[in-house]
This record gives C-alpha cells, structure tokens and sequence, in this order.
C-alpha cells in the first residue's frame, strides 16, 4: 500500500482486450472452425483510476458483463491484457481475487440453505477475514441497507431485492478495494434501487483507495452515481469521459430557450444577423414568445440578450437547454435496427 | 528490508489462514447441505436405510444366482464391498454434483471461484463431511450383514491399524478421483449431471465391489489393477474379515497390495490435479465458471 508508485497505477486497467465467443459446435480439435463465432470485445482499451466510480454503458449484447468476467478473473480473454491494480488478471490471479468482488443483478442467487449472516460468513472465511471482524462487518453491512431484521433468516426466504441487497454485503464483507457491480438495480424497487445507490456511494466515501465499475442500463443511475462513463457499443469503447461531456459531446452549439414579453417578428431576423448567434427560432404561445437560440458559444448569450433589450424585447425567463446522458446515449450507439444489422455484420462464421 | 519480509511473512500467515478458514467454512458449507437438519429423523433413517436396501438388493440377488451356495463368506465380501462403496458413491459421485449445483441451482460457483480461496480446498472440505456420511453408512451395513445375514465378523478380530490404513488411503484416493470429475463436469458440454454416475457405475464393476477381480477378462484385470480402489476394497476385506478372503486376489501378499495402494493413490493424486488445473484452465477459457444453461 505504501508503495510510492502505486498511486500512479490505475485501479482497472484494459489494453485492447479482445473476446470471442465460440458458439455451440464450436471449435473442434484440430483447430479447423465449426460454427458461429461472436467477437464479444473487439480491442477494449480502458483506464480507471482509483476513487472513481465509473459506469459502462451499452445496450444488451454490447459485451459489458464480458469485460466484467474478465477483469474478476471468471473467463480468460482471447487476447490483450487487463490489469487490477497493475496485477494481470490472467498471471496474478490470486491477487487480484484478493483485491476485488463483484455483485451482478437480475439473478437468484445463494445458498438457500443457509442464513443470511451464515452466508456472508462463509464468504469471509474464503477471503481470510478473522470470524470475529467478519461478524461486526456482516452487522454493519446488513444494517446499512436494511437488512439488519434478516440477518437469521434463510436465503431463501429473501425478496428478490433483499437477496440483491445480501449479495451487495457479500461483495463487501471482504473489504474489497475494487468493487464490480453488473447491473446492480435490475429488477429492484425504487426504494430499494435507492438504498442500494446510496450505500455504493457512501461506501465509496469511507476509503479515497476504493473504485467501482459499474454496469447498468439506467441512464440516470449512471448520471447519479458514476464520474466517468464510456459507452460501449459491439465491443468497442464509442465515447468516454465524464457524463458532461459525453452531454456536450453531442452539442456543437449552446442552445438556450427563453421566454420573451413584447415581442416583434423582426426580431428575428435581427437575431439571426448577429454574430455568434447560429439559429433563433420564436414561437408563439399565448401572450408570450417562446425563443430558441442556438450559439456558437455560451459567452454570447450575454450581448445577444442585451441587443434584445435594446431592441425593446422583454426577457422573462431563460434555460441552457442540456441534452440528458440518455440522449447522449442514443446519439453514440445508433438505433436498434441499424445496430441490429452491424451486430449481425459482426459475428463471423468461419 | 526488514519491513519487505515482515509483511511477506504477514501475507503467508494470512494464507495459511485464509486455507484453513476455507476447508473449514467449505466443510461446513457441505454439512449443512447435507442434511435437511431441521429434520433430522427423517435424515438418520435416510442414513441407515438406503446402505441397508443397497446391500439387501446384492444379497438377493446372489441369493438367486447362487442358490444353496449363499453362505456367510460369501456375504462377508458382498456387504464389505456395499459397505464400502458408499464412500465412492457420496465423493467421486458428490463432490462433482455439488460443484454443478453450486453453478446452476444456487448460481454461486462464480462467486466462489473469484475469492482468493484455492478451489482444490473449497472440493476437499466439501468431501470431508460426505466421508463422514459415508462412514456412518459403512458401519450400519456391516452391523447389518452381521446381525442379520450372519457375515462373519468379529469385532475383536478386526485389523484396526490396517483398516484405518485403508481407510485413509481410500479417502485420499477417493477425493482425488472426486476433484477431477469435478473439474471434467465443469468442462463438459453434456452430460454433466449423469458423468460421476457412468464414471463410478464402471468402477463398480472394475474394481471387484461385488465381484472377484480374478473373474475378470485379462484385459479389464489389468485396468482393474491400475485403480487404486480395486486395492482399497481387497484391504478393507482383509482387515474386516482376515485374509482368507483374499484367496481369489491376484496378489496375495497383504503388504505387496498397501504398497500397490499407496503408488496407485499418489499417481492418481497426482493426475487429478493436473487434470483438475487443465479443466479450470478451460473452463475460464470457454466461460463455462458461470454457465446456468440447462444440460
Ligand atoms: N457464453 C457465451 N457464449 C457465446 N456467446 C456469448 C456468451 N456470453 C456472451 N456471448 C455473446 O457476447 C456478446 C456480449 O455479451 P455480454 O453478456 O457481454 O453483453 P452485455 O453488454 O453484458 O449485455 P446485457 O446488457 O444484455 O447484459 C453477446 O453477443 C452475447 O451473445
Ligand atoms: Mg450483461
């Protein structure tokens, strides 16, 4: 941990990861191809750095939960590397296992059999955790995503969302320093969904070292919780940076709507003529006007509303129009039916 | 310098301990699987009942074959091999079963599989409490054959230290041949479910559990004596019945059979891990650690 150049190491580390899938009847021995094969990633290459929480995006398929079985050492990649805490996944297995746990959503899972506490005890007992400090932790975890009333009950008897909320405290009673999260929400309540988002995030600021790699299909989510995103389309990484500026990615101009009193047609054409001012749109609504304003940059709005006073127009309101995350989002990955196609176009037969 | 080899040594004491927490949690894990304890009646009749129906069916069936020629003897090798066999069935058949079950009933096997615990312990502690299992099934069948179908052992006759012995031996051998169908059943496309039960059901035949190996075709005699559970069996009957039993065994010597026991035992030991290490390696190759498809 003390380790000066440590710092420098990204948490999670990919360089150009690539998977293929051999579909049913795949591969026979000889090394003559049979059957279908899917290029699940196509040359990922990903930095995240430590404290981030950092959201992966893409529609079913892209190749997300690959990338995940991958870097928690579930599936080996066909070629590339990746790395956890500079650790190479595929090489330093045991430490890297040491260092990480992952939660994926939408699935049933656990020993019925066992309680709630006894589960998680177990899973500490597999990463070494004393009994006496795995228990204090299993209280503190259980309580803090209300699940503090189930601790002795069997799994099985567990909601779906508070098997979900279990399998969160799983994850986290190792004091892992590199969460994996798959689709974390999927399937859970609003409330639940909400406790599950609030503790990631209180988790994330009990410990700066901490980093999360999350999944998920909710755009909002990904705009509430994650610092950086990339968005991954096919198996390639399309756009990536913070959820600013995947949103300004997409705008060439600054686009504002205003609310105008006194308006005069002409104005219009004034606004046009300006400089800096690409497109000005009015609209009619009741007694007011409506203006949508497109700017080559934002510091122009300034001057642009000053000549609009001068001019004897009234500014009653005005809004920076943002694109959301999701608009971003669909911008980047296209619409189902042309991905649908490129996704076919993707898969070899050989 | 100093502080470099004291955190080494801090790393490895918390490996020792990691691995000794993991064979305990694993075997407790596998003990309260085992048993449906909350009832646990219903559990100790299970318990007593099927080696007792197993070795009941055997018997009858020689019963049948054989007519006036049933005798004592004869028993005495049937229910021993029964009696035995109960450790191949719970480990080479349940060890396998229960890495399956982890993947597709209870879809934690990848959740397992990326701790730091080694997998290899994880299979070992989930034997041990089937061995117990085993054992207390081992012992009901032999007071059965002998109470009820006059078996000829007495219990101060018995050779403890060899039975002990083989039993040991057995064990390991036993869980070696468990740890590597798991790790085949992980690996397999089809058939995963049924693989332990075809893979036992020949050992049954080969390795002289309800017949002589010397009633074997030379061929299958030889493979016979390659198993180090054909060596086990041949032990544990001699140590349960004297060595009288043995007369049919290719090998007559007591100490050439523990010596060939405890060769064939470290090579098979030996190759299930390799074996094991090469299906992981696969199975995290072809994605097959979380797998949930249906066979
Ligand atoms: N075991 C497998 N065998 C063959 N193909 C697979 C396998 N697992 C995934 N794929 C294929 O790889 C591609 C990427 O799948 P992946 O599960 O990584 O997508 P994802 O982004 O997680 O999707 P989702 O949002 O639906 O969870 C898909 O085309 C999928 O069909
Ligand atoms: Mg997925």
């Amino acid at each position: 941990m003390s380790h000066p150049a440590e710092r420098d190491v990204p948490a999670i580390q990919t360089v150009n990861v690539r998977r293929v899938y051999h579909a049913r009847g795949g591969r026979s021995i000889g090394g003559a191809k049979a059957g279908k094969t899917v290029v699940a990633l196509d040359g990922v290459s990903l930095n995240i750095a430590r404290g981030e929480i950092f959201g992966l995006l893409g529609r079913n398929g892209a190749g997300k939960t690959t990338l995940i079985k991958i870097l928690t050492t579930l599936l080996a990649p066909t070629s590339g590397q990746a790395y956890i805490d500079g650790m190479d996944v595929t090489r330093e297995v045991t430490k890297v296992r040491q260092r990480i746990a992952m939660v994926s959503g939408g699935e049933q899972s656990g020993y019925g059999i066992l309680t709630v506490r006894e589960q998680l005890w177990m899973f500490a007992q597999f990463y070494g955790v004393p009994s006496k400090i795995a228990h204090q932790r299993i209280d503190e975890l259980l309580s803090a995503v209300g699940l503090g009333d189930q601790a002795n009950q069997k799994v099985y008897a567990l909601s779906t969302g508070m098997r979900q909320r279990m399998n969160l405290c799983r994850a986290l009673v190792s004091d892992p320093e590199i969460l994996f999260l798959d689709e974390p929400t999927v399937g859970l309540d609003v409330e639940a969904s909400r406790s599950v988002r609030d503790y990631v995030r209180q988790w994330m600021r009990q410990d700066p070292r901490r980093t999360v790699l999350l999944t998920t299909h909710y755009m909002f989510e990904a705009d509430e919780l994650c610092d950086h995103v990339a968005v991954i389309n096919h198996g390639h990484i399309v756009a990536e940076g913070t959820t600013d500026d995947l949103k300004r990615g997409l705008q060439e101009h600054a686009r504002f709507q205003l609310e105008m009193a006194e308006w005069l047609p002409a104005f219009t054409e004034m606004l046009r003529n300006r400089d800096g001012v690409v497109e000005a749109q009015a609209e009619q609504r009741n007694d007011r006007t409506q203006l949508r304003l497109a700017l080559l940059r934002e510091e122009f709005i300034v001057p642009t509303i000053a000549s609009i006073n001068e001019a004897g127009g009234r500014v009653l309101a005005l809004r920076r129009i943002e694109p959301t995350l999701e608009e971003a989002f669909v911008r980047l990955v296209g619409d189902e039916a042309e991905s649908q196609r490129e996704a076919e176009g993707a898969e070899v037969n050989g | 310098m100093i502080e470099t080899t004291s955190a080494g040594g801090l790393r490895e004491r918390i490996a020792a301990s990691r691995t000794w927490q993991t064979l305990r949690a694993a075997t407790w894990l596998e003990w309260q699987a085992r048993g449906n304890w909350t009832n646990p009646i219903l559990y100790g009749i299970y318990l007593i009942v099927r080696p007792m129906t197993t070795s009941l069916v055997l018997v009858l069936m020689y019963w049948l074959v054989s007519g006036a020629h049933a005798h004592g003897g004869l028993f005495g090798f049937l229910i021993a091999g029964a009696a035995a066999w109960t450790f191949v069935d719970q480990i080479v058949a349940g060890v396998p079963q229960a890495v399956l079950a982890d993947r597709e009933e209870y879809a934690m096997l990848k959740y397992v599989y990326i701790t730091p615990a080694r997998f290899l312990v994880v299979l070992i502690g989930r034997a041990l409490p089937r061995m117990l299992v085993a054992f207390i099934s081992f012992t009901v069948t032999l007071a059965f054959g002998v109470a009820i179908l006059g078996v000829p052992v007495d219990v101060r006759m018995i050779n403890y230290p060899l039975l002990l012995l083989a039993l040991v031996l057995g064990f390991v051998g036993i869980t070696a041949l468990g740890i590597m169908l798991a790790g085949l059943a992980l690996v397999l496309k089809r058939g995963a479910w049924q693989m332990p039960q075809a893979v036992t059901g020949a050992l049954y035949l080969v390795s002289g559990a309800i017949f002589p190996v010397a009633v074997l075709p030379v061929w299958l005699r030889d493979i016979s004596l390659g198993v180090p559970l054909t060596y086990w069996l041949e032990l544990t009957r001699r140590a349960l019945l004297g060595s009288r039993i043995g007369e049919t065994f290719p090998i007559a010597s007591t100490g050439a059979i523990l010596g060939w026991l405890a060769l064939t035992t470290v090579i098979l030991s030996a190759v299930s891990v390799i074996v094991f290490r090469i299906c992981d390696y696969f199975a995290r190759e072809r994605g097959q650690i979380d797998r949930t498809t249906g066979y």
